[in-house]
């Protein structure tokens, strides 16, 4: 039968191909999920994940104070985490003299890694932490290339964090100067005469104008030149792995970018001069929004909602805050429901912060393996684009698989160095209907459709077995299977 | 009677006055008895630098524009191993040699997209797509063949990705099945209650959107794959792969089509070919691996290379004259790799466009003289039962065949 369906919509795609029409299969599903509330939504977009105290603080405060609260970050108290990042992950705090001198330079790549996943993970700065994911990804540095596993930690620390939730013209001014940006697009061996292209590219393509943003070719030699100089300490210098521009390898002449003369002897000058152009450009502004949206609204997101953003964007000079406010007090965002798809990190966090697990030291071990089966470790997306964020991407057998198999592993307490309290999400209940009612409060915060609550009834009753005689065994032995189901199921795939 | 290739075409283009050219393209041989050639693209992300990968030593403007970075001449230290008076492979190459001169091999040189894009991601999307200019359609060249020969012989596994995603090329109507290996593509349930949480798991997904399809194919493709057991067989003929995740994801893809899992078509990925620094090193590292792997695979099939085609492909090459970084920056036409029994190899396949400034694309690029599709069009119409090329490359009318399959 499967195979029937298959085989006529093989023939369907034959002739549809032709017309160029439809831009994914048809999106049918038998009975749609009842939705969750705007603030459930609210809350699965802007946290890497749902928990109960979350969901009465959003009681309490109402969307839009609970808004306010997040974006004004820095007053949120987050000192008990960062303590316990002191002492375990003691790398992300270090200088760039003490980074070089590590033995070990991967030392440092892990505990960023780890310090990445524990913040997301505990901050209560959730839409911050969110923030600093966007934008990690959007200026994605790989991790492994070469200097890049310490100065990556630096990059982190004093590019993306201080400005995530800033402006983004400061923002593309920090990268700009970032040593594992610059090495990681091969920017410290550009130079006059024998221009490297790389960073050149990719800070038009990938960081500002977006491809069709509107640059030539002759922009991309014309912007390397610019930036030729630009590099990093070497390890001979006093200051080893921080930003150096140097003069004798600048070239002088004078530029054309974008339209814009940049005349001769500029120095530095010249390339802080590109990042003022990009970062004001109107491309910018659209491609910026484009992509913020596409994170928090849907996978190909509302052209109206672009636009009003682009112009506050041009308004501020990108002023981040005021982007998330237009956003997320949209119409089109409140109708969002189940647009986007939890990539690999998001399911994992999300699914860890709704059972309140409680994680011991090598836990991380264990979500390492799954985050790797899945494709998404921080920081390992090889080329410069970042991991995608759409779902057409992560959509697939393996993602489904390990999704399935990390729940079930996760909530059959089989993943070293993580537990859980059952009775504390069933409610301690004993009766199937109370428990099913509870589990999906506290992990789905969503309805049930009928047909599916009644389900996992069945399945807590053990129906088959008794059935067939062999007698139900304790409802409590099911519950881990039930929880590992439901966050199995669609009703936990969507943020 | 038997209506020749080329009357076959005129008689069927009949109907679209408008066409200049024949735009169909079918079977090379009689009729549709044909069956379809398993078809596997590698695509080399990043930009593999054609020029140092399959050096043209016979054109002294390559030592020009490439004073540091040339691969010097074949017979000298280091030197090209010559495919012919004129180019040669990379050194890295020499594991390939052997496929080339039993005539397993072909290389297409100065070969590429004509789309003018310098930009990785957009490039290697058109180039999985099959187009030249972005559209709305989801599918891959590739997927378009397998919906188009899609019937009731397809199983779960027509089409398999090796690794946690699956590429835009084999993007199509089915699922493609997207696993890092074999080993790992099991379901991890509590024995006593797997039964029931499957059942659920189908009730859960019932419908056509996406996620459903991925859900219904995951749990059919365990099963499948677990009654086929495709571990079970080791490499033969003495193969042995390069100790690598692409050797690795090669042999798992030898091992499928062993299992007779029912495989039409593969997608794999090797990235790290965007040389803009030190070119030389990353080349050495690559090549071997990239070569090892494909001469194990080779030597694995055996007499199996009969129906199987595997092509390499790369979404542009680098500029022809390097950098200042030991490096070059991103440029225009690369080269293709064709293997099989049924490729007409050890001959490289080329309208050399020569490294003169005037005959340079661009910024300073090796010109692109055969478009990638021509070569995807011949494969199809030789090695399958074929399909109408309008459907398979929307908007490109290909060339005369170059006689690369047969």
């Amino acid at each position: 039968m499967d195979l029937q369906r298959r085989s006529l919509l093989g023939k369907a795609a034959a002739f549809t191909a032709l017309a160029s029409t439809g831009t994914s299969r048809a999106d049918h599903q038998e009975e749609p999920l009842p939705e969750p509330t705007p603030e459930i939504l609210t809350l699965g977009r802007c946290t890497f994940g749902i928990t109960r105290s979350l969901v009465r603080q959003m009681d309490r405060l109402g969307r839009g104070k609970w808004l306010d609260q997040q974006l004004d970050w820095e007053k949120i108290d987050d000192s008990l985490l960062e303590e316990q990042l002191h002492q375990q992950t003691p790398t992300i705090y270090m200088s760039e003299s003490e980074l070089a001198s590590l033995e070990n330079g991967f030392q440092a790549a892990n505990q960023l890694k780890q310090a990445t996943l524990f913040r997301a993970l505990f901050s209560p700065r959730q839409l911050y932490e969110v923030m600093v994911e966007f934008w990690s990804n959007h200026f994605s540095i790989y991790h492994r290339d070469g200097p890049v596993v310490r100065l990556k930690t630096i990059d982190d620390r004093e590019v993306i964090r201080p400005h995530a939730l800033g402006r983004f013209r400061d923002l593309l001014h920090a990268s700009s100067k970032s040593p594992a940006m610059l090495l990681y697009l091969d920017n410290h061996t550009n130079v006059a005469g024998t221009p490297n292209e790389n960073y050149a590219r990719e800070l038009m393509e990938l960081h500002t104008l977006g491809v069709n943003g509107g640059y030539t070719e002759t922009d991309v030699q014309e912007v390397a030149r610019c930036f030729t100089g630009w590099a990093v300490a070497s390890r001979r210098n006093i200051n080893v792995g921080k930003f150096q521009f140097y003069p004798n390898r600048h070239d002088q002449g004078g530029k054309t970018v974008l339209g814009t003369d940049i005349p001769a002897n500029g120095g530095i000058r010249d390339g802080e001069q590109v990042v003022d152009i990009l970062a004001g450009h109107p491309s910018t502004a659209q491609f910026i929004c484009t992509k913020l949206a596409r994170h928090f609204v849907a996978d190909q997101p509302p052209a109206s909602l672009v636009d009003r953003m682009a112009r506050i964007f041009q308004d501020t000079d990108g002023h981040i805050p005021s982007l998330l406010w237009e956003m997320l007090n949209s119409e089109e965002f409140l109708s969002s429901a189940d647009e986007k798809l939890k990539r690999p990190v998001e399911y994992m966090i999300g699914a860890l912060r709704c059972t309140h697990a409680s994680l011991q030291r090598q836990s991380y071990a264990s979500l390492r393996q799954y985050l790797f089966a899945l494709g998404q470790i921080p920081f390992e997306w090889v080329p410069p684009d970042g991991y995608p964020d759409s779902a057409g991407y992560w959509t697939s057998t393996n993602g489904m698989l390990n999704r399935w198999n990390f729940s079930s592993s996760l909530a059959g307490l089989r993943l070293p160095g993580i537990s859980m309290d059952y009775s504390r999400l069933t409610g301690d209940s004993s009766r199937p209907e109370d428990i099913v009612d509870n589990l999906s409060r506290e992990l789905l915060h969503r309805d049930l459709l009928t047909s599916h609550r009644e389900s996992f009834i069945a399945f807590l009753r053990d129906d088959e077995a008794s059935s067939t005689g062999l007698g139900a065994r304790p409802i409590q032995d099911r519950v881990p299977a039930l929880i590992g189901l439901m966050l199995s199921s669609p009703y936990f795939q969507y943020r | 009677m038997k209506l020749s290739r080329r009357q076959f075409m005129q008689l069927t283009a009949v109907g679209s006055a408008s066409l200049a050219v024949p735009r169909l393209v079918f079977a090379g041989r009689e009729g549709g008895s044909r069956t379809d050639d398993v078809i596997l693209s590698i695509f080399l992300r990043g930009a593999a630098d054609g020029l140092n990968i399959v050096p043209p030593w016979g054109d002294p403007d390559y030592y020009h524009l490439r004073p540091n970075l040339a691969i010097a001449k074949p017979g000298t230290e280091g030197g090209a191993l010559a495919l012919d008076d004129f180019f040669g492979f990379h050194p890295g190459m020499s594991s390939l040699m052997p496929v080339f001169e039993t005539g397993d091999l072909a290389v297409i040189h100065a070969c590429g997209s004509p789309a003018p894009s310098h930009s990785h991601f957009e490039a290697q999307d058109l180039m999985e797509r099959g187009l030249e200019e972005s559209s709305s359609d989801f599918n891959g060249w590739l997927g378009r063949h397998l919906d188009y020969r899609m019937d009731d012989s397809f199983g779960v596994f027509h089409a398999v990705a090796m690794g946690v995603a699956a590429p835009r090329t084999l993007a199509h109507q089915a699922s493609t099945i997207a696993m890092p290996d074999i080993e790992s593509f099991s379901l991890l349930l509590p024995a006593d209650q797997e039964d029931a949480l499957r059942q659920l798991l189908q009730e859960l997904y019932p419908g056509d959107s996406m996620l459903d399809a991925a859900s219904r194919d995951t749990l059919a493709a365990v099963d499948e794959l677990a009654a086929a057991d495709p571990l079970q067989y080791p490499p033969d003929n003495g193969a042995e792969y390069p100790d690598s995740e692409f050797g690795r994801q090669m042999q798992a893809i030898g091992q499928l089509i062993k299992s007779d899992i029912g495989l039409r078509a593969g997608a794999l990925s090797l990235g790290g070919w965007d040389t803009h620094e030190g070119e030389a090193a990353t080349l050495e590292s690559l090549l071997p691996d990239l070569a090892g792997t494909l001469a194990a695979f080779h030597t694995d099939m055996g007499a199996r290379m009969s129906g199987i085609t595997l092509v390499v492909m790369t979404e542009f090459g680098r500029r022809a004259y390097e950098n200042g970084s030991a490096g070059t920056d991103h440029g225009h036409g690369s080269f293709m790799l064709a293997m099989g029994n049924n490729v007409n190899g050890g001959k490289v396949y080329h309208q050399w466009p020569g490294l003169k400034e005037a005959d340079l694309y661009g910024a300073g690029d090796l010109a692109v003289t055969i478009d990638y599709r021509q070569v995807l069009a011949e494969l199809i119409s030789e090695r399958t039962a074929g399909m109408p090329s309008e459907i398979l490359f929307p908007g490109f009318t290909p060339p005369p065949p170059l006689g690369i399959f047969s």
